[in-house]
């Protein structure tokens, strides 16, 4: 019956499946026309957060332009206990990977670690993702200046999301790039003061932000708060508080 | 002592939205000065996760502080008048605690729980209750939840 009704239809039905995991596998091997639709849902977030996980993937799935790896548009690579990053698992143990993944639209990269020699071999194998990538979260560690340069890649970013970025307490580095100024910025888990904070630096007239949400962040220093709210005044229409706290240490 | 500014919204012109926790035993009065610092005109929704809220029928204790947080809000639609903007203010309530939003509700539809402020706004008391995590959650980008 499903095979007789216009393509457009069918992927209609198959929309409407977009949750029922099974449904979709099952559909999936009814007939070719059902295959790429239903691979659509089936492969479009993967969440990355084992060793084994890599290797089921790595190992399951061939890697190039033409393989199921173009499915994805959630990409999410998390820690793992010993706070190693999927993503430099995945770099160490099967670089060519990532090439595959050519339709990424929302990136997770926690912990994003950014030392000296991974940089550039980050930017070696996740160039091609910029120009779809449109929502970012990251939870950098280590050198802030690179995490900076690591967001100047993503020229089409509507939201990002920075988790727990003060750990140095290094001032001043903080200036994220024109490019990421605008859309939605969220900030977790971080503390606001005078030296080292991530909005002391975002007052220029290029900051167009349109949501900003602050959650479990410790202001010490309103100031720095209040000019980047003035720096956005002619473009943010939603802010979001959850359980900020205004006091010193 | 390092508390919230009271110009912190101020310059905000374009504010149509706000998502607050407010702790009643903790960040009561930042929360006040928070939304005292609004001068938007087009504020059209503000979200309260309230939490540590003493009981309603707690009443040395809790009129008191909610007309606190009314007479801010009220303040809010009071701003609209005479402009252009559209709509009214419309505020949705949570609760951290299992049937707090029932007992709210009563209260609401009895006109005991910010009626003044229902003179020009809307008030709307939800059932689900909101604690910490999903709190974050709601303003973490769906997809990254």
């Amino acid at each position: 019956m499903l095979l007789t009704l216009p393509q457009e239809t069918v992927n209609e039905v198959i929309a409407h499946l977009h949750s029922e995991e099974r449904a979709l596998q099952s559909l999936s091997v009814v007939a070719k026309r059902l295959t790429e639709e239903c691979r659509r849902y089936l492969f479009a977030s993967i969440h990355i957060d084992s060793e084994t996980k890599i290797d089921r993937w790595c190992r399951t799935i061939s890697p190039g332009e033409d393989g199921l790896s173009r499915y994805v548009r959630m990409l999410d690579f998390d820690a793992w206990s010993d706070g190693l990053s999927c993503l430099s698992a995945l770099l160490r143990d099967y670089p060519a990977h990532l090439h595959s993944f050519t339709q990424v639209e929302k990136l997770k990269i926690c912990p994003l670690d950014l030392r000296k020699h991974r940089t550039a071999k980050l930017v070696e194998f996740l160039g091609h993702l910029p120009s779809t990538v449109r929502s970012i979260y990251i939870r950098p560690a280590g050198n802030y200046l690179a995490t900076l340069d690591f967001l100047t890649l993503f020229p089409h970013l509507e939201t990002t999301l920075i988790t727990s970025p003060i750990i140095h307490h290094e001032s001043g580095l903080w200036d994220l790039p024109d490019l990421v100024r605008r859309g939605d910025l969220i900030l977790k888990v971080c503390r606001i003061d005078a030296g080292a904070n991530v909005l002391s630096c975002l007052t220029r007239p290029t900051t167009c932000y349109r949501r900003v949400g602050l959650g479990l962040v410790k202001v010490d220093n309103p100031a720095p708060l209040e000019r980047f709210f003035e720096a956005c005044s002619g473009s943010l229409e939603s802010v979001e508080f959850i359980s900020c706290f205004f006091g010193e240490y | 002592m390092v508390h919230c500014p009271t110009s912190l919204l101020s310059s905000l012109t374009e504010l149509r939205e706000v998502k607050l926790s407010l702790r009643f035993y903790n960040d009561y009065f930042d929360v006040l000065t928070i939304l005292s610092s609004i001068t938007s005109t087009k504020i059209n929704s503000v979200t309260l996760f309230v939490w540590e809220c003493p009981s309603p029928d707690d009443l040395d204790y809790s009129p008191l502080k909610w007309l606190g947080i009314e007479n801010v809000l009220c303040r809010l639609w009071e701003l609209k008048k005479g402009t252009e903007s559209e709509g009214v203010v419309v505020v949705d309530v949570y609760f951290d605690r299992e049937g707090f939003g029932d007992e709210f509700l009563k209260l609401s539809r009895r006109g005991e729980f910010m009626s003044r402020f229902q003179e020009g706004g809307v008030v709307n008391v939800r059932m689900q209750p909101i604690d910490l995590n999903r709190a974050m959650a709601s303003i973490t980008p769906e997809g990254f939840r």
